[in-house]
């Protein structure tokens, strides 16, 4: 416990490294999720389609994979983002991925019969849209979208492994400095679980997938 | 009743297919201002297809739909306008088996909502409006509940009230106590009279035949997608003439 | 470098991947169980332990466990390997999202079944076995299968501890060529192509269970 308390200043940067990332790459992700959403029903298939398909890579390629692509991949093709920014792009794209399956369930989720009542009481396609159908769908998705923020939150110690100096790297290095891997990694594995447990109680976010 | 020679709303030779399957065949009915028509037949015979046409939530593809002066074709025969469905939606009021009150919204913001943004009333005409509506029906003491604090027949009074308050000519209705218990199913059907007394145009889809009996002028039996008989609601309930007619309301009445 | 090179360089790593990904799910899918029951149980000593060990394998990242199970738990055992560490790691992560989901499973069989079970007399482990345990089986295949592939993602992590699996080799081959865009692409794909199966069963149940069941 002792040693706890003297790690916990050396880790605590790396608490405020992770935070901006989960931030950065819900603020870059979150805006083109709701985009892809509202493309993916587009009346066009020629539209449609294809955003399926990138929502569909979103999700099934490994989030180390995303990063690694980004950080060590696009220099290749003169793109150099810094490790902090490629992080963040990367989580961006994975966030924009998963948002948009939830964005586009919780539209699908509203019954038809509200689509129905709206359209018979005269109300035109876009007030039907933002009057009936998005208050509803905002309502059942921001359990998931809390869900998946903790999640991402999570999903940011992927940064260590292109060295960005968030959270893990921080007890990595403690660690390989006193030796002391137990209290400097539970230290961690603390400080995630304690952010993680608040948020998802806070949110009543019980229905968390696991993702990324 | 006998019928005046100018319908208020007349349907003509009405075709619905759902992906290619056609589940309504040519079907007629011409309805008077102030007449209460009861549209009975077993499950599946068209009767919701046939009456959501009117609205054109089910678009026929073919037959025609005249409704105070306007004519609106079928999708084969040419379809209709944005604008054109904009003023039939308007004029038509519509309550469904389920409801469909809008759940992140209260009574009263129910009843609100189309006045305002299909209408252009103003937000205090459109309240005082709506509190009307909701006290007429008999409901002055739920307009800041969400629906999901009311009792289904509740429900279902406030989607009347919904309705009324947009000035509709005429009123669909699909089978508009089956959701409900007995008791709250009887606050419904109270309802619905006195909107027929009060001579308001009515289409309703129902198994309640004291209903049809009582309150409709006109009754027509549907089955398999086309009318089998029509005529007086009474005279019909009791002396019906189809061997399929009777059998049908046979089954009912024994329930 | 061509496509076919890097593609023959990564493909030594999809055995491991595969094998990694399905153990870890076996071990989840076994520890799981236990872990369920205990969730689900009247006895408040049992249901909040379960309770505690569900919600922090659940709010710790993976690749943080897999830290801790190699380098702290494995100080320990000195002839672990990363492989092994890696699942051991994920299989109690698996464990707690596969205790949830079988949670979900048993919950979804109708009061009215344990019902009319009792009423016919046999006992509750009769009852479990026959009644409930079927039905709950199939309910559980699709969030089950999607978890498969949640996990099958979440395996990449091992690389960082060693593991030699696709995401190992395709850094590696990235760093020997310097053609990275190319290899993570490939890796990427590999990973997709792995999970289309899975997909496919995930989707063909549910729409079984929709029609089988009702639900
Ligand atoms: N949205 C739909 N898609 C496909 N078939 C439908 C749809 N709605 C109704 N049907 C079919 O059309 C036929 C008539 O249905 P409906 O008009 O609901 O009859 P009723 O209201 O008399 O029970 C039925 O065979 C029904 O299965
Ligand atoms: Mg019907």
């Amino acid at each position: 416990m002792s040693t706890w308390i003297e790690l916990f200043p050396d880790l605590l940067p790396g608490l405020w490294v992770t935070i901006k990332l989960t931030l950065l790459a819900l603020g870059l992700g979150l805006p083109c999720g709701v985009v892809l959403a509202g493309l993916s029903a587009a009346p066009s298939r020629w539209v449609r389609w294809p955003v399926i398909v990138v929502v569909e890579i979103g999700r099934g390629v490994p989030g180390l994979i995303v990063l690694y692509l980004v950080y060590r991949g696009l220099p290749q093709v003169d793109v150099v983002l810094s490790a902090f920014l490629s992080a963040g792009v990367g989580l961006a794209f994975s966030t924009a991925a998963y948002t948009a399956e939830i964005i586009r369930a919780g539209i699908a989720a509203v019954p038809v019969g509200h689509r129905e009542a709206a359209r018979a009481l005269s109300l035109s396609p876009l007030q039907e849209f933002r009057l009936v159908v998005l208050p509803q769908a905002l309502r059942t998705v921001i359990a998931p979208l809390v869900g998946f923020s903790i999640i991402l939150y999570q999903g940011t110690s992927l940064a260590y492994a292109i060295s960005v100096p968030e959270l893990l790297s921080r007890a990595y290095n403690a660690a390989s400095i006193t030796f002391q891997f137990g209290a400097a990694l539970t230290l961690a594995g603390a400080m995630y679980a304690v952010v993680s447990l608040t948020a998802t109680a806070l949110a009543g976010a019980r229905s968390r997938e696991r993702v990324l | 009743m006998n019928h005046p020679p100018q319908p208020l709303l007349e349907a003509s030779d009405i075709c619905i297919a759902y992906g290619g399957h056609q589940v309504v065949h040519d079907v007629s009915l011409a309805v008077a201002p102030g007449e209460v028509i009861s549209l009975i037949g077993p499950s599946g015979a068209g009767k919701s297809s046939f009456l959501r046409s009117i609205n054109w939530l089910e678009p026929p593809c073919s037959g025609t739909l005249t409704f105070d002066g306007s004519t609106f074709r079928g999708l084969r025969d040419g379809g209709v306008s944005k604008r054109q469905l904009q003023g039939l939606r308007r004029s038509i009021g519509m309550v469904f088996q389920q409801f469909n009150l809008f759940p992140h919204l209260s009574a009263l913001e129910n009843v609100v909502l189309a006045q305002v943004h299909a209408l252009g009333r103003s937000k205090a005409e459109a309240r005082e409006r709506a509190l009307q509506e909701l006290h007429h029906v008999g409901l002055g003491e739920v307009t800041d509940k969400l629906p999901s604090k009311c009792s289904g027949g509740q429900q279902q009074r406030i989607a009347i009230a919904r309705a009324l308050a947009l000035d509709p000519q005429v009123m669909l209705f699909d089978e508009p106590t089956s959701a409900l218990d007995p008791e709250y199913a009887m606050d419904v059907l109270v309802t619905m009279r006195r909107l027929a007394d009060e001579g308001m145009t009515m289409l309703v889809v129902t198994h309640e035949m004291h209903f049809a009996a009582e309150v409709a002028d006109r009754v027509v039996f549907m089955a398999e997608g086309r009318v089998v008989e029509e005529g007086p609601a009474a005279a019909l309930i009791r002396d019906p003439q189809h061997e399929r007619t009777q059998k049908f309301l046979a089954a009912v009445k024994g329930r | 470098m061509t496509v076919m090179e890097h593609l023959q360089a990564l493909a030594g790593g999809i055995g491991t991947t595969v094998t990694l990904t399905l153990a870890a799910f076996g071990v989840g899918a076994v520890a799981g169980f236990p872990l369920a029951l205990a969730r689900r149980s009247s006895q408040w000593w049992l249901r909040l332990p379960a309770l505690a060990v569900i919600e922090v394998l659940r709010a710790i990242p993976p690749l943080v466990w897999l830290f801790i199970v190699f380098y702290v738990i494995g100080a320990d055992f000195p002839l672990m390997t990363p492989f092994q560490a890696a699942v051991a790691g994920l299989g109690l992560i698996a464990a707690a999202y596969l205790a949830e989901i079988y949670r979900a499973g048993l919950d979804a069989v109708p009061d009215g079944q344990w019902e009319a079970a009792s009423a016919t007399g046999i006992g509750t482990l009769t009852t479990y076995r026959k009644v409930v345990l079927p039905q709950a089986a199939l309910i559980v295949v699709p969030p089950a299968a999607t978890y498969l592939i949640a996990l099958l993602k979440d395996s990449a992590v091992a690389s960082v501890v060693g593991t030699t699996d696709i995401t190992f080799l395709a850094f590696q081959e990235a760093r020997v060529t310097l053609e990275g865009f190319e290899v993570f692409v490939i890796a990427a794909a590999l990973y997709l192509a792995l999970s289309a199966p899975v997909a496919l069963v995930a989707r063909t149940a549910d729409r079984l269970i929709s029609r089988r069941l009702g639900l």
